[in-house]
């Protein structure tokens, strides 16, 4: 677990976990960042954020903000993220759908 | 008489006068008739207080004590709210610290106390003060130490800046209108509460527009005023000071990073620095926030102690006249009582 990731919302910090690889969506697109990245600033859309866990990849939904990668560092500052929700079942996924 | 109002408008005044003499208690009573004319010009003489009287002012104080406490009570309940609120927004406003924020109370740099005393305006640049009080009232001494706060900061270093003074909270405007009134640039009242970071950014977005609109370089630095929130029994009023992003040059912002996208590298740091002003402004307005209701707990809470005090007194007056009342009783029933033997 080499990249410690870091996302931050104005009301609480949304996400802080270790991971190997993660994928951010920025201005220009999607870009991967692995460990020993040179420092960076991007600007970042709207989009899906993944990170991977022993072998899967989980998502977030994230709004548009900044991202900071640094000494192995990855720090996200967005202006709002959402939870996903999985599921294999389809009539569950249309359930939670048409809860929310 | 009757008919002519205002000339002979009589009115009996009683005068008590209870008083300990020896071994036991006299009671005087004196009577004086005045016509109301004659007391015009002269010196006002009130009516001694009856127990009637007394009795509504009790009445009154309790239920303003029942006011006061139970404001008390909904300030608590919200102070913790808003303290959870701000301790969320503590990670978030702590990724500023690495861009460079000051931040130092009025005291210090007004008096001097930080050791360069230098100004914290930046010379023949914008310099844009954001004061963030409230809209409503009977919240102690938040907002007029802010506003002396600032008072004393333009007294002091502004004579010779551009300082424009931008206020949120309407008890913030009506005093600094008074005080600091040609600097006074926008303010923005009756915003609903609790603030969210989507008008927080919204005021940065402005704040940058109206002042670096024809080119980068005009805006010397924003200072936020707020309160600091120290505990639930104090609050410190400071100043955070921020200063746009160097492009290119000695003080080259993130100069160490790398861009994403370098050819919009002026874009990105303008943007990064209205969601780096916004967050300092989101983070001020929390602070704000939860200085202002500790302040308005505690002057609840000072009100109805005072009120519980004047009941008590009020209670000991009451008290008083209603034992003359009765003694006088007493002594007309036993001294007609007397004349009929």
């Amino acid at each position: 677990m080499s990249l410690s990731v870091c996302v931050i919302i104005p009301e609480k910090t949304f996400l802080n976990c270790e991971t190997n690889q993660i994928i951010l969506p920025t201005t220009t697109g999607n870009i991967g960042i692995l460990s020993n990245h040179a420092p960076l600033v991007t600007l970042l859309d709207p989009g899906v954020l993944r990170y991977e866990t022993s072998g899967s990849w989980i998502p977030s939904v994230v709004y548009s903000g900044f991202a900071q990668v640094a000494n192995n560092q990855v720090i996200v500052i967005v202006k709002g993220a959402e939870e996903v929700f999985k599921s294999k079942d389809i009539q569950e996924l249309e359930k939670t759908f048409n809860d929310l | 008489v009757e008919g002519e109002r205002g000339l002979f408008n009589r009115r009996l005044l009683h005068t008590y006068c209870q008083f300990k003499g020896g071994g036991g208690c006299h009671v005087v009573k004196m009577l004086s008739f005045l016509p109301r004319s004659l007391l015009n010009g002269a010196v006002q003489t009130r009516a001694f207080a009856t127990e009637k009287e007394i009795a509504m002012r009790i009445s009154a104080t309790k239920n303003i004590k029942k006011i006061t406490s139970s404001m008390k009570m909904v300030s608590a309940s919200k102070l913790r709210g808003d303290q959870t609120r701000l301790d969320a927004a503590k990670a978030f406003g702590t990724w500023t610290s690495t861009l460079g924020t000051k931040v130092a109370s009025f005291e210090d740099i007004v008096h001097g106390l930080v050791e360069e005393e230098k100004s914290v305006f930046v010379g023949g640049k914008k310099n844009v003060v954001i004061a963030l009080t409230s809209d409503k009232g009977l919240c102690g001494g938040v907002n007029s130490a802010i506003a002396r706060g600032i008072r004393g900061l333009l007294g002091k270093y502004g004579d010779s800046e551009d300082v424009s003074v931008v206020v949120v909270g309407e008890k913030g405007r009506s005093q600094l209108r008074r005080m600091v009134a040609p600097r006074m640039y926008a303010a923005a009242t009756d915003v609903a509460a609790p603030l969210s970071f989507a008008f927080a950014s919204e005021l940065a977005e402005k704040v940058l527009t109206d002042f670096s609109a024809e080119k980068e370089g005009t805006l010397g630095a924003v200072h936020v005023a707020y309160n600091k929130f120290k505990s639930a029994i104090a609050y410190v009023p400071s100043v955070a000071t921020v200063t746009p992003f160097a492009a290119a040059g000695r003080g080259e912002t993130l100069a160490t990073f790398e861009f994403e996208q370098p050819e919009a590298k002026e874009t990105v740091l303008h943007n990064l620095f209205e969601y780096y002003l916004a967050t300092e402004l989101y983070y001020g307005m929390m602070e704000a926030a939860t200085s202002e209701q500790s302040s308005r707990m505690q002057a609840m809470e000072n009100a109805s102690k005072n009120a519980g005090e004047l009941i008590d007194k009020l209670t000991l007056l009451y008290n008083r006249a209603r034992q003359a009342r009765i003694t006088t009783e007493l002594i007309e029933i036993i001294s007609g009582a007397s004349a009929l033997d």
